[in-house]
């Protein structure tokens, strides 16, 4: 299983930079706004980059961000419930 | 009386000053010494701007744009050769400009502009083809036309009058100054002096306005709802309701917006003076169209109730209407500090919520929403905050033109930026925007009769008359459709739907889309636009 990022969910701009990549992103199921914080813009982008990635590549590169493995599965958990990032079965 | 301006860079460089109309209201302004010229319209409501001239030459625009001001303004440094146009954080002038072939040309008409310029060959600029689609507003140097621009609000755009290719735009708005830190915000306990609290915070939003606006006739919209009864609450306690009357359009076809009979006993309750418009043509979308519409309006609103309506209080003398615009947005301030931070993400999560949430994506192809989506059209996209909701800024930008053409102002305290505050202060209160509103108001029974207190619906089923009552324009549009041959939609299917009156096409939502989408591709055709790779 690998997670891949809900384009429908969020949207990376050049401008991301400029925003200290602090930004915004939608939870269409439960119609809410959830603010993005640098550790977690990356992460995705990461994961979009890379067109989905699997745990163990989230932990290798959230290893750089994150104080521990707790916080990166916190994370992702937090991201898939809002629906930021979705599971995709192969 | 028609006040439209329109004059090129050289004209600017010469002297701005005589060449911009008197208008009632704001008031003119001019001032000019050996290094410097300014020149415009300018007026300031909460006192924090005594000398603008001085203000703008040894600190710049940006106090000036983050005050409670509205303004166009123009400044030119002689010695730099730089003119500088700003623009107030609301953005409530009409002002277009053309760059191309070395020169600018400026105008408070849209349509002035477009005719005056239409031999270099006008383009459609999609982007924004698409964000009216939605009445998805954002704020934008752009406009339907892509020759065509204008001041995005808050911003000033900077023209070096001898390479005037190299003009920039650059906004001063600062989001923050409204977002006070989590540490500094008291937060009310009581719904109950809340109310009071913003009820007197009402007032003198609505006095600080008043007291620019001597001798001028005012008028104050008047509804079932509590936004513009609330200002004409204010206005009867400061000036008494004998000294301005209220105006009101309604219709049966559309008694959720307006119920007469509510509006009366709040009237009645307040001693107000009402004067009725009975909007029911405009709503039934019964009359011809084809006759009516402009091939200068792109949102044909000329055809509209509301030029109706502004055109009668042309004719009574109002030069002032207080409104209750921003009344919807202001009470779900708290939760916007995300969304101005962030306006260009905002606009694409609104249309993932237009195309996604609401279904709109059914009536369009697969192409058109991969461009909705796209993310070079929001990588293109300058970034240009606002101090309150875009849906409120937004009425003006679409309306100023006709209001510019009357000579009528409209005035609204709910965008005072001291309001938007205050109701960050107010107590937690479950529930959307509306609900926020309804719990605070029935705190002011005193104000407000207690049948006022039941949740209202929109507009949208008028919508659904123009679809019934308009077939010919409707097919005649569609023949050589614009959408269609930019693949956005597949005229044969929408066809379909428009024969079953069963379809997704006669709900809600897809009513106003369509009816939009068919004015724009009308506009389109009539003005011979065309796409560019721009």
């Amino acid at each position: 299983m690998k997670f891949i990022v809900n384009e429908r969910a969020i949207i990376f701009l050049d401008i991301d930079k400029l925003n200290n990549f602090y930004t915004i992103a939608y939870n269409l199921r439960d119609d809410e706004i959830i603010s993005i914080r640098p550790r977690e813009y990356l992460l995705l982008k990461y994961i979009k980059d890379n067109k989905g990635a699997a745990e163990k590549d989230l932990i290798n590169f959230g290893s750089k961000l994150f104080k521990d493995q707790k916080e990166i599965f916190k994370t992702i958990e937090v991201l898939f419930k809002k629906q930021i990032l979705i599971p995709v079965y192969e | 009386m028609n006040k439209h301006w329109l004059f090129n860079l050289q004209t600017a460089r010469e002297s701005i000053n005589g060449r911009l109309p008197q208008i009632s209201f704001p008031p003119q302004i001019h001032f000019e010494d050996k290094n410097t010229e300014l020149s415009g319209y300018f007026v300031n409501y909460d006192g924090t701007i005594n000398d603008l001239f001085n203000e703008i030459k040894n600190k710049g625009f940006k106090n000036v744009i983050n005050s409670n001001s509205e303004f166009l303004l123009f400044l030119f440094d002689k010695n730099r050769g730089i003119l500088e146009i700003a623009s107030d954080q609301i953005g409530k002038f009409p002002f277009y400009f053309y760059q191309g072939k070395g020169d600018f040309v400026f105008s408070s008409s849209f349509a002035l502009l477009k005719n005056e310029v239409k031999n270099v060959g006008l383009s459609i600029n999609l982007d924004i083809l698409f964000t009216a689609l939605f009445w998805e507003w954002h704020n934008t140097e752009r406009t339907l036309i892509n020759e065509i621009k204008r001041i995005p609000a808050g911003c000033v755009l900077r023209i070096p009058v001898d390479e005037p290719h190299k003009f920039s735009i650059v906004s001063y708005v600062d989001v923050n100054l409204n977002i006070p830190p989590e540490n500094n915000l008291h937060t009310y306990e009581s719904i109950g002096v809340f109310a009071r609290d913003w009820v007197n915070g009402m007032a003198t939003a609505t006095d600080n306005r008043l007291r620019k606006v001597v001798d001028l006739k005012i008028g104050c919209d008047l509804s079932s709802g509590f936004d513009c009864t609330l200002i004409a609450y204010c206005l009867s306690k400061l000036i008494g309701s004998e000294k301005f009357n209220c105006y009101a359009q309604f219709s049966d076809l559309a008694k959720n917006e307006t119920d007469i009979e509510l509006m009366n006993n709040f009237a009645k309750k307040n001693n107000l003076k009402i004067k009725t418009f009975d909007a029911s043509k405009f709503y039934s979308y019964e009359h011809d169209l084809i006759d009516v519409w402009s091939r200068d309006d792109p949102y044909q609103v000329s055809s509209t109730y509301f030029e109706d309506f502004i055109s009668k209080l042309e004719q009574d003398g109002v030069k002032i209407q207080f409104t209750g615009d921003g009344g919807d947005e202001i009470y779900g301030a708290s939760e916007e500090g995300p969304l101005l931070k962030f306006p260009i993400q905002n606009s694409f999560i609104s249309n993932v919520i237009y195309l996604k949430k609401y279904g709109l994506e059914k009536i369009f192809t697969e192409k058109a929403t991969e461009f909705a989506f796209s993310t070079e059209r929001f990588n293109t996209r300058g970034q240009y905050p606002l101090t309150v909701s875009t849906s409120v800024a937004s009425i003006f930008w679409n309306l100023s033109e006709i209001l510019w053409t009357h000579d009528v102002w409209f005035m609204t305290p709910f965008i005072d930026t001291r309001l938007v505050k205050l109701i960050k202060q107010a107590p937690e209160i479950k529930g959307d925007k509306g609900v926020k509103k309804t719990e605070i108001m029935k705190h002011l029974t005193d104000i407000f009769p207690a049948e006022m207190f039941k949740v209202k619906a929109g507009l949208e089923d008028v919508y659904i008359n123009f679809i019934i009552n308009q077939k010919l324009l409707i097919y005649s549009v569609l023949q050589n459709s614009f959408f269609d041959k930019i693949g956005w939609i597949n005229k044969e299917f929408i066809i379909k739907l428009l024969e079953n009156e069963n379809s997704i096409l006669y709900k809600d939502e897809f009513a106003i889309t369509f009816q939009t989408m068919i004015a724009l591709d009308w506009f389109i055709q009539k003005n011979k636009l065309t796409v560019t790779n721009r």
